[in-house]
């Protein structure tokens, strides 16, 4: 019980893939523009990395240290292979915007770093779990990003929404009647939002580590992982 | 070693399989979607809810409404821009009047020359209900250089070569005209 807290608390917090392993920001970056955009790539990744930590995890006993790399690499390009074909095939529109970025999931370290050191080490069931949590940890700093930047840049909320979501789903773009402001937009926001982002949790982090609460909860954490 | 050489054969075949199943599954799918999503946006180009497109030479597309062709549209592009080529779809009904103009494709400056683009700015509509006949020669032309077009604040470049690339466009289907409608297949 004591692990899934950790895997969830890891995942979404503690050793967020984005905000503390800085890892995957080409696509995280790249895709941030609208909270449509931003929930395309994400759940697609979220996928990804649930289903190749569950098979890299089920493959453990039978791949060496020579043969585990490759092995992974094949897995995870066939889960995105796979994934940006039903997009074409379902969400076409959607692809037709964020599908470069579906293809570079593959080189997205995240999925690489979790199958090596976590699912290749820990039974099915948890490597499924910490797959998941990595998945929704990611989702959420771009869904955050996204928003942050599409109400910045263009004073909407859930906009397109129908390309994930179908015709009816136009209604739910919130005008926030604020002029655009074209910096968030362009790259150079989407890295000053991203930095803000990083700064606000490491501020919350850091605030968390001086209560003395929080001190007692640390260090039992941390008998946690050196037993494991 | 043969293990390890047959354990990964298996596995590469069996994400092989995997793919070319979705793969196979799909495909239809995606060439319906292709199309559906092509047409959806020369459509737009048009300024029509719904009409058939045939695909002719060249990439030109006969619009028809009930059988009857309404109009045609065609690719056109221009190197006189600020930087690199712009691509447009250009829309003509059967009397030479621009149905819709639309940019695809262009690197021009954000925030000055990228005016020309829909997404950005309505620029591009001015074109709209524009021919030969009922637009002087001279009137192709940004206002600054005397004609009828805006040109934007900080890039004249841009909407001069757009307007330019425009003109010699109806100039081409008055050419081809009755070549273009022909050759439908």
């Amino acid at each position: 019980m004591n692990q899934v807290r950790q895997i969830t608390r890891d995942g979404l917090w503690q050793n967020n893939p984005a905000l503390v392993q800085l890892l995957g920001l080409c696509p995280l970056l790249a895709v941030s523009n609208t909270v449509a955009n931003s929930l395309g790539l994400g759940l697609v990744t979220l996928l990804v990395l649930t289903l190749s930590n569950l098979l890299v995890s089920s493959l453990r006993g039978q791949l060496n240290s020579a043969t585990r790399l490759p092995a992974q690499i094949l897995i995870i390009a066939t889960f995105v292979t796979c994934a940006d074909i039903l997009l074409q095939s379902y969400w076409y529109e959607l692809h037709q915007r964020i599908g470069l970025f579906v293809a570079l999931i593959v080189t997205n370290c995240t999925l690489l770093a979790r199958a090596e050191s976590f699912a290749s080490r820990h039974p099915i069931r948890l490597a499924t779990l910490d797959g998941f949590m990595m998945g929704l940890g990611f989702l959420l700093v771009l869904i955050l990003l996204g928003g942050i930047r599409e109400a910045l840049g263009q004073g909407t909320l859930l906009a397109d929404m129908h390309l994930l979501f179908g015709d009816n789903a136009r209604a739910w773009k919130i005008s926030l009647g604020t002029p655009g402001i074209l910096l968030a937009v362009l790259p150079p926001g989407a890295f000053i939002t991203f930095g803000c982002l990083i700064a606000a949790r490491n501020w919350f982090a850091q605030r968390e580590e001086t209560s003395p609460r929080a001190k007692a909860a640390t260090a039992s954490n941390t008998q946690l992982i050196h037993r494991e | 070693m043969k293990r390890l050489v047959l354990q990964l054969t298996l596995l590469a075949g069996a994400c092989g399989l995997l793919t070319s199943l979705v793969q196979y599954s799909s495909a239809e799918r995606i060439t319906l979607n292709q199309l559906a999503y092509r047409n959806q946006l020369l459509l737009q180009v048009a300024g029509l809810p719904s009409a058939d497109l045939a695909e002719s030479q060249d990439s030109r597309f006969v619009i028809s409404l009930a059988q009857e062709p309404v109009g045609i549209i065609f690719p056109i592009s221009t190197g006189q821009g600020y930087n690199g080529t712009i691509r447009l779809w250009l829309a003509v009904n059967l009397q030479g009047e621009i149905l819709g103009v639309r940019v695809y494709a262009h690197g021009e400056t954000p925030g000055l020359g990228d005016k020309i683009d829909l997404q950005v700015a309505n620029w591009v509509l001015d074109f709209n209900g524009k021919s030969l006949v009922n637009t002087a020669i001279t009137d192709w032309a940004v206002k600054r250089d005397g004609g009828k077009f805006d040109q934007f604040s900080g890039a004249t470049i841009t909407p001069r070569a757009v307007v330019a690339a425009v003109h010699a466009g109806l100039t081409q289907f008055h050419q081809h005209q009755q070549q273009w409608m022909e050759e439908t297949p």
